[in-house]
């Protein structure tokens, strides 16, 4: 189910990219048959491991090639929904190396600054610019001529949720809980993912009285490592609440 | 040519057979389901064993992933393998039409597949479509309508020729004919938002406001994205005296054009 949701975005987020290119007067173009089927594999794969195995294999056969960015991003998604936070700066680094203005890699590289477990607080300000550009990037952006518009929304949404859940979390750092608390519902209106789920379950009860709700719908809504970090939260606040 | 008209039925056949499929069968299938890669390398194993009739499927594929040398390779073999066949030239005009916005190419491929088979209807109704393009209007009304009697004699749920003359007469101020065009356009494919669009503009330029706002409100509800209709909508409802509803209209269009840019053209 988290793997479900989790792809889906990843996959949307790789078709609108691909979409946009092919608006544009030049897409993306394999110069072997080899290198589009290797490509191919990125979007059949069934699960985030396949899918980066897949997308790092591609990168690995075809660095010079004009799918790379889009392989980059896939593997940067399946990477963090895997939970590894370290690989997939790295992927985020290339992406935004690749295309210093992509809204997916902008924002991606603003979430990995304070992702759960690994934030940066050094790097905060460069999380808010990228979070800033990201979202100024996709509310830039104009609806493909091919689109399903209902797609494009999600896939929008899922965007601005990215930005919209940095800036709440770096709200809570400055010590502003209910602007975090308001940002991070925004995110949770525009995509139900878990991890904003699990951040709003992290603000101070004095702020939030449904801390072990939001616990539990990180806990549904996935990935793995998000659920592993947002059963230990529960815990914490069943625990709590006992004293 | 009747090697190509067999194909469907063959392919429905082995299917229903139960007898293994071969991997032309299973590469034309997985395109129709979408899975262009899958296909790709399905069409691929058919060429390999000979199937000369995969090029064309083929070329489809790579028309759907965009890769401009591959399709043009493809199509080329199609062509080949089958010099009397339309359909590599009048996927080669779609092509060309669609990718490249090259309507002169375009239309002369139309031409091609028309000169090997007068009766293709979609051929004809691209080849007006191109020549409405390039402004050739009077010529573009004469293949279109050439396309709508061809579907008279079928069974087709092709609304296109019908959908396109509607829009080429609203452009002359043809009101009535525009209205009977789209109308037809509408009974074929409901669900198409442009259709109803175009049959709310025809019906409002034929000052029939409550079917212009019904069919208005209907493309909006197809689609969101589609901007024009809100805005035609709202310059409806304003000359109905329904201010608010005009000023509602209005500000919808003005918040969704910030989510969708442009939003979706006619």
């Amino acid at each position: 189910m988290a793997w479900a949701a989790a792809r889906s975005f990843a996959i949307t987020a790789l078709l609108w990219a691909t979409a946009a290119a092919q608006s544009t007067a030049h897409s993306p173009q394999a110069k072997t048959r080899e290198e589009l089927d290797a490509f191919g594999l990125i979007f059949e794969a069934a699960n985030p491991s396949a899918e980066a195995t897949a997308a790092e294999s591609f990168l690995h056969l075809f660095p010079d090639s004009e799918f790379s960015e889009q392989a980059q991003l896939a593997a940067m998604h399946s990477r963090y929904d895997l939970g590894d936070i370290p690989r997939s700066r790295e992927l985020a680094l290339a992406a935004l190396t690749t295309n210093p203005k992509s809204p997916d890699a902008l924002l991606h590289s603003a979430r990995l600054i304070v992702a759960p477990g690994f934030e940066s607080p050094s790097q905060f300000a460069e999380a808010r610019r990228l979070a800033e550009a990201g979202i100024s990037r996709v509310k830039s952006m104009k609806i493909p001529p091919s689109a399903d518009s209902r797609v494009w929304l999600r896939t929008r949404n899922s965007f601005l949720a990215v930005g919209t859940s940095v800036l709440g979390w770096l709200a809570f750092h400055e010590g502003k809980p209910d602007l975090a608390a308001g940002l991070l519902q925004q995110a949770v209106a525009y995509d139900p993912r878990g991890e904003y789920f699990y951040r709003l379950s992290l603000l101070p009860a004095s702020n939030h009285r449904d801390l072990s709700s939001w616990a539990s719908r990180a806990i549904q809504a996935g990935p793995e490592w998000i659920t592993v970090l947002a059963r230990h939260r529960l815990k914490q606040l069943n625990q709590n609440e006992a004293r | 040519m009747l090697g190509n008209c067999l194909r469907p039925l063959v392919i429905v056949l082995a299917i229903s057979s139960g007898a293994p499929a071969s991997d032309f069968t299973v590469g034309v299938s997985l395109l129709r389901q979408g899975s262009t890669f899958a296909s790709v390398r399905a069409l691929r194993r058919a060429l390999a064993s000979g199937d000369q009739a995969a090029h064309l499927p083929l070329a489809e594929a790579y028309f759907v992933l965009n890769q401009h040398r591959f399709f043009a390779e493809e199509i080329a073999q199609a062509k080949t393998a089958n010099p009397s066949d339309p359909e590599p030239y009048y996927v080669n005009g779609r092509y060309l039409f669609q990718t490249a916005g090259n309507f002169d190419a375009a239309s002369q491929e139309f031409d091609q597949a028309l000169s090997r088979d007068s009766k293709h209807v979609k051929a004809r109704c691209y080849l007006g479509i191109a020549l409405q393009n390039m402004q050739r209007t009077e010529d573009a009304e004469t293949h279109l309508l050439k396309a709508v009697d061809l579907l008279k004699n079928g069974n087709s749920s092709f609304y296109l020729p019908y959908q396109t003359l509607a829009s080429l007469y609203l452009q002359q101020d043809r009101a009535d004919d525009a209205s009977t065009a789209i109308e037809h356009a509408v009974k074929m494919a409901p669900n198409i938002p442009l259709n109803q669009f175009l049959l709310g503009k025809a019906k409002w330029a034929q000052k029939k406001a409550p079917e212009a706002i019904a069919a208005l409100n209907k493309a909006i509800a197809l689609d969101e994205a589609f901007l024009e209709a809100h805005y035609l909508l709202a310059r409806v409802l304003e000359a109905q005296g329904d201010t608010a509803g005009a000023q509602l209209r209005l500000a919808q269009f003005k918040n969704l054009r910030e989510i969708y840019g442009v939003g979706r053209r006619p």
